[in-house]
């Protein structure tokens, strides 16, 4: 029997729930998640702020919320307030994970998230944000030069948000992923809005390119394996999406690909031949997960 | 340390013969003789439950002799399925069905019917040889198979259950069930399903949007929409496709009851099977799932249960386990589901057949090892 590890990581650091009934301990490698329960009398900002009241608030350097009150329902711009609210004293913050919820507690799309442009601009300083879910999530142009990870995890990712990317301004940027999800839960875009993000936030420094949990993997991957920044990346990840021998081709036959250290394609739709191609590239690829055509349809790897 | 003192004459009458009830090609029986073997006993003698049915003085000639004598799942065996079902229909004085496509889910009131009729006469078969020791009791077995009447049962005893929010007559009905209990989400579960069979998983929010995640699997063909068993997860969000999923399930006698939240590891939650010997709590596994059922055979991760549970929720989930085996007294295994968190632990299932469970150990003792020796000890 396997015995499974079950704890994951934020920031480098083990995620923990908070306990109100437990001292906080911000000196060890520990990332503090808060979360409400179903049906919580609470408020997400009073348990903050209760977090807050226990915590060395000038070593607070990263923190996870999950469960706000009904995410289904109502907003992360409470949390989003008391955050920017707080924000000159907490000095050390650097990571912030938003939405970090399971299925069972909501699910990606029906997460109601909020507007992110007054995060940004109370913390300059922050260097790794993390999103959950793209309901309502919004953002004007910034501009931010200590971003250095950037993730929006989603069902369905819509367009305007990624415009506003485009129109940012991120130097710092290593690490871009975008869960692009399906067009049943908001996906909007193609190929020509990504090809601008690349040529938007691809500056020198960008290590992680990720265009995970999409629907148009294939034609991704086909633009992809002609960009010659592709090159210049330790891992580009297409996982989680619809990809099958069309894109993988492509990528095989790209120069570029082969200079990467690692090519994430798990949960894919790639024949048993193309996937032996594949792990004879320079790179790491992985391809774990293969999927099966339903009735000749694909499915990303989480949409609703 | 003394040890047991045990008269050679004691220890001859103790009975030694396992006669088994069961579906010989299946994994219980295996596992079954490997654990006697390992064990040095002689191998179980298997009567086929189709066999039985057809005749059931086999059974008796069986019992003669000094014995123990257990009953297991008739389990998928199609030929057991159909006469049960036949015999149900028979009883219930209504025509037999056509046969069922692989993996469709009908187990109907009938079909219950065929078994509680086999079970009683079982039970009835039993009583004539009392010298005949029986590990579980066929009308407990049939209790727990009957979910609702299960459930019902243990709440009656004050054993923490998942509150019923009662039989779903379809799909308006079930949305008036939640409104009345003020309630978003809940279970649908089939009446007399096993395991993930036919359950739904039901929200609701008020921005207008529901899903309901489940192992049914609703086919449209020419004959109307049927439901199949399937071992992916659907999600349907879409109203009418809820709505004829909820309604078809109605048919087929299901329930509703509130969502019990399950504690969350890593990316997923859990919930911990328990089975129970002789009234006390012996293998447990947490079973994590990142996806919305954590039954055993929908893939999902096994952990030790000790590795998850506070020292509160632990002894909760003993104390609530050893009161379900309570509410079951002549039965002496019984698996159990349970959600066990912040010191307090519910049922979500009793399982009359819940000791399959390969490769799970106890004090270095696999289930079939184990509830043999506590039965004979």
């Amino acid at each position: 029997m396997t015995i499974s590890e079950s704890t994951e990581t934020f920031f480098n650091k083990t995620v923990t729930a908070y306990d109100p009934a437990s001292p906080v301990d911000l000196s060890g490698d520990k990332v503090y998640r808060l979360s409400l329960e179903y049906d919580d009398e609470r408020k997400m900002s009073e348990l903050f702020e209760q977090f807050l009241q226990s915590a060395d608030k000038s070593k607070l350097d990263s923190l996870v919320i999950g469960m706000w009150g009904e995410p289904y329902e109502e907003s992360a711009n409470d949390i989003i307030a008391a955050l920017v609210a707080r924000a000159p004293e907490l000095p050390a913050l650097r990571a912030l994970f938003i939405g970090d919820m399971t299925y069972e507690e909501c699910e990606i799309s029906w997460i109601v998230q909020g507007d992110y442009t007054p995060l940004l601009k109370a913390f300059p300083k922050l260097e790794e944000l993390r999103i959950r879910g793209a309901q309502d999530l919004s953002l004007q142009p910034v501009t931010h030069t200590a971003l250095r990870k950037l993730t929006i995890e989603s069902g369905g990712l819509p367009s305007e948000v990624v415009e506003a990317l485009i129109a940012s301004s991120l130097p710092a940027l290593e690490h871009l992923e975008l869960w692009l999800g399906s067009d049943e839960y908001g996906f909007d875009g193609d190929v020509g809005l990504y090809r601008r993000v690349l040529g938007a936030l691809a500056g020198p420094s960008l290590r992680y390119l990720g265009l995970r949990d999409s629907e148009i993997s294939d034609e991704l991957a086909q633009w992809l394996a002609g960009e010659e920044v592709v090159g210049r990346l330790h891992t580009l990840d297409l996982s989680l999406g619809t990809l099958g021998d069309e894109g993988a081709r492509a990528l095989l036959d790209s120069p570029h690909v082969r200079k990467l250290q690692r090519l994430d394609l798990s949960h894919h739709y790639i024949s048993p031949a193309l996937q032996q191609q594949l792990k004879a590239l320079a790179p790491e690829v992985v391809l774990e997960d293969a999927q099966d055509e339903d009735d000749g349809s694909r499915y990303v790897a989480v949409g609703e | 340390m003394t040890g047991r003192v045990t008269s050679p004459l004691e220890n001859k009458a103790l009975p030694s013969r396992l006669v088994l009830l069961g579906v010989a090609s299946g994994k219980r029986i295996r596992l079954t003789q490997q654990a006697r073997s390992a064990a040095g006993l002689p191998p179980a003698e298997v009567l086929e439950w189709r066999d039985w049915l057809a005749a059931p003085e086999r059974l008796s000639s069986m019992l003669e002799q000094p014995c123990v004598f257990k009953v297991d799942s008739p389990g998928d065996d199609p030929a057991v399925q159909a006469r049960l079902l036949a015999e149900g229909c028979i009883a219930e004085g209504i025509a037999v069905p056509g046969p069922l496509e692989h993996g469709e889910i009908a187990v109907s009131g009938a079909w219950f019917k065929g078994l509680e009729r086999a079970l009683q006469s079982l039970e009835q078969q039993l009583a004539t040889a009392p010298h005949v020791r029986v590990m579980n009791a066929p009308r407990e077995a049939l209790l727990m198979t009957d979910k609702l009447a299960c459930q019902q049962h243990l709440a009656k005893h004050d054993v923490p259950v998942a509150q019923v929010l009662g039989i779903v007559e379809g799909y308006d009905h079930f949305q008036s069930l939640l409104d009345q209990h003020d309630l978003d989400r809940a279970f649908i579960k089939t009446r007399y399903g096993s395991s993930a069979s036919g359950v739904v998983a039901y929200r609701r929010n008020r921005r207008g949007g529901e899903q309901a995640t489940t192992s049914a699997q609703l086919v449209h063909g020419s004959n109307g929409t049927r439901l199949y068993n399937c071992k992916r997860m659907s999600r349907y969000h879409h109203g009418t496709d809820v709505r004829s999923l909820v309604d078809l399930l109605a048919r087929q006698q299901a329930y509703a009851e509130a969502w019990l939240p399950k504690p969350r590891a890593g990316n997923g939650h859990y919930d911990i099977r328990v089975l129970t010997l002789g009234g006390q709590p012996a293998h447990r596994v947490a079973r994590i799932g990142t996806r919305m059922m954590t039954n055993l055979h929908l893939d999902n991760r096994r952990a030790a249960a000790d590795s998850l549970l506070d020292a509160a929720s632990s002894a909760a989930l003993e104390r609530v386990a050893r009161q379900t085996a309570q509410a079951f007294p002549a039965s002496h295994v019984i698996g159990m589901d349970l959600v066990a968190q912040r010191g307090e632990a519910h049922v979500l299932e009793a399982n009359a057949f819940g000791d399959l469970l390969p490769g799970l150990l106890w004090q270095e003792q696999d289930t079939y090892t184990a509830q043999w020796k506590s039965f004979t000890q």
